[in-house]
């Protein structure tokens, strides 16, 4: 349950969402596709990191140092289950207004 | 406010069916991936067979035709069994990322066990054939095996549920297959040319259209009335 709040964060999500079907990104490219600062996506990929939820390399890309942030199994296992129970939850309450409507 | 109050609920509804439709475009990705894998490992099967069917034919030049079950077989082993081995270790690990439902890879079991079985068969029949001296039955055997082989494969697909994953290509590609004896047992001496034509010309196209067509399973996620 903890692991899962950690995780629905948001910004958090739109990362994970994200590397789930890039598999895997730069730090230049997820700033620019996701809207963050530097400051908060260094933050929210070492909280994911910590989780098991990606894994950060470090190499060098035309002789610049860059970040790369791959989704592991495991992300792609929470990412995906936490998403099916979301459609549970939501689903039902898209159901009830619809009647509600009717 | 009422009003307003309606707009922020029908809002509200809008982004929860988007988020519905995100939660079926990532639940349905495995299969995406699954699909695409399986398009690269056909393409690579008939790339493995062709490169063999090379090799040995250059060597029969070389070497002289030599013992035909034997060259028939070297031919399907070596193609097939570094196929497989550069597939499975290269190419298959990309869905482990990517783990698809229980009964999919119980599904995924049946049929590997299924080809097992095939396999076998086909390598008896052989056996059987060419110590009869019935050569020239080996063509047309080998296509109806095979074409129940990917009919199986198709069956077995509809009824697990994984029907997007075992598409249509598979029951196509079984129909060429037995509409390919006919000219093999009318005129034996282009057996092996149809063979190769119909089955690594299948096999090319069920891989390519594999890989081409393996988005649409997520466009099909947007039709699923939730939009």
């Amino acid at each position: 349950m903890d692991e899962d709040s950690e995780t629905m964060v948001p910004a958090r999500l739109s990362l994970l969402v994200y590397l789930y079907f890039a598999r895997h990104a730069t730090f230049p490219v997820l700033q620019k596709r996701l809207g963050f600062t530097s400051g908060n996506l260094s933050s929210h990929l070492r909280k994911l990191e910590e989780l098991g939820l990606i894994q950060i390399s470090k190499s060098f890309v035309n002789l610049r140092p860059t970040t790369f942030a791959v989704l592991t199994k495991e992300g792609a296992e929470r990412l995906r289950s936490q998403m099916v129970r979301m459609r549970e939850l939501v689903s039902m309450v898209v159901d009830k207004e619809t009647k509600s409507e009717e | 406010m009422s009003s307003d109050g309606n707009q922020s609920d029908n809002d509200m509804v809008k982004k929860a069916r988007r988020l519905l439709l995100l939660a079926d475009l990532i639940d349905n990705y495995p299969q995406v991936v699954s699909r695409r894998v399986a398009g690269l490992v056909y393409i690579l099967i008939g790339g493995g067979l062709s490169f063999a069917t090379l090799i040995l034919m250059s060597l029969q030049d070389l070497l002289g035709p030599g013992d035909p079950f034997l060259t028939n077989l070297g031919f399907v082993m070596l193609g097939l069994v570094a196929s497989l081995i550069i597939g499975f270790r290269l190419i298959v690990p990309l869905t482990r990322s990517y783990p698809v439902q229980p009964s999919a890879s119980e599904g995924g079991k049946v049929v590997l066990a299924l080809w097992v079985i095939l396999g076998t068969a086909i390598v008896l029949s052989s056996i059987v054939i060419f110590q009869m001296g019935l050569a020239v039955l080996f063509p047309p055997t080998l296509q109806f095996m095979m074409g129940c082989g990917f009919t199986i494969n198709y069956a077995l697909g509809t009824r697990a549920g994984s029907f997007n994953f075992y598409s249509r290509e598979h029951i196509y590609f079984a129909i060429a297959v037995f509409l390919s004896i006919i000219p093999m047992l009318v005129v034996p001496a282009a057996a092996y040319v149809v063979m190769i034509v119909v089955d690594m010309g299948g096999i090319y196209v069920i891989g390519i259209h594999m890989l081409i067509t393996a988005e649409g399973l997520l466009v099909e996620s947007e039709g699923q009335g939730y939009g």
